[in-house]
Formats: C-alpha cells, structure tokens, sequence
C-alpha cells in the first residue's frame, strides 16, 4: 500500500501548478512551460513503474 | 474493515484531483491513474486467494483444465479492458474508449469461438438423425 507515492504525486502537481502561476505573473511563460512539463515527466516516470506492476500482476494471476 | 480504508482515501483523492484538474488537467488523470492501479495491487491479493478456490473446486469438479484458464483469461481481458476504456473516458478521449473496447470484446470472441464450436457439435449429434 505505497499510499504516499499518490500523495507525492498530488504534491508534485499542485507544486507545479503554483510554479506556473508564479512564473506567469513575472512574465516568464517559456519557464512555466518548461516546469510544468518537468512535473509531468517526474510524474510519468513513477506512474509508468505501477503501470508493469500492474500487467505483472495480472499476467500472473489471470494465466495470461 | 478494510473498506472504510479504501473508501476514505478515494475520497481524498478525488478531492485532490478536483483540486488539481483546475490548473493542471494532465497531472489530474495521472494521479487518478496512480491511485486506481494502486487500489487494484490491494485488490489482487484477495483475488488471487478466490481463483485458487475456484481452480481447486475446478479439479474437484473434474473440468476440463482448459476452461477455468479461458475463463481466467477472459476475465483478465475484460477487466483490463475495462481499466484502460474508463482511464481514456475520465480524460476525456471517448472514442479511445471505445476503440479499445472493441478490442477487447475481439480478443475475446476469438478466445471462445472453440468452446461454441465444441457445443454446436454436441448440440448436433444430440438430434436424432
């Protein structure tokens, strides 16, 4: 029950979120746009790992 | 027990997905994502407990092996399917949703066209000639 990796991950977007509005506000959108993608990817990356946990699983259980 | 656990934290985290799907729509679904593949890594314990009663009372039974696996694996199938459409139908992306669908509703129908077959024959040679 890894329940702090989806805490982690709503941090990490409404980190992201404020980051923007900051950077937006001081006329930085090039910025905003590359910190939110950052996030993305941060978040992708630890998705993509419960994600083939998951197929194992059911590969596994279901006589795939 | 078990099910207050899960019912409290999926409200905490529609509420954050609410939260954050105003600014950033993207991290929304991903973290909607994170939590239902987390809920079903709970889940797949108790349920591989149930399919090995169910092929232990298979083999008591004397079935055939080969259909409690079709069953498994159609079962698998479905509910896989059933995940995927449901994520692309909470971004958004319905037609997605039901391009993957079909899909699965295909690799089903070819996984039991054997067993229909199998029956047809038998329906057949049960009419007196």
């Amino acid at each position: 029950m890894d329940i702090d990796l989806i805490f982690k991950i709503a941090g990490i977007g409404i980190l992201v979120s404020v980051l923007g509005q900051v950077l937006k506000r001081t006329e930085r959108e090039d910025i905003a746009m590359l910190t939110s993608l950052a996030g993305l990817v941060i978040v992708l990356l630890m998705v993509v790992n419960l994600i083939a946990q998951l197929f194992n699983t059911v590969k596994s259980m279901f006589v795939f | 027990m078990d099910i207050l656990v899960w019912v409290g934290l999926a409200l905490a985290v529609t509420m954050l997905a609410v939260v954050i799907r105003e600014h950033r729509p993207e991290m929304a679904i991903l973290l909607t994502l994170a939590f239902g593949l987390m809920l079903f890594a709970v889940f797949a314990q108790k349920l591989s407990a149930i399919i090995d009663v169910m092929t232990g009372l298979s083999e008591v039974a004397a079935l055939p092996s080969g259909t409690l696996m079709l069953l498994l694996r159609v079962i698998g199938i479905a509910y896989i399917t059933e995940f995927a459409a449901q994520m692309c139908r909470d971004a958004g992306e319905g037609g997605i949703a039901q391009k993957v669908e079909l899909g699965g509703r295909l690799l089903i129908l070819t996984l039991s066209v054997p067993v229909l077959v199998a029956l047809m024959q038998l329906m057949l040679e049960l009419i007196p000639k």
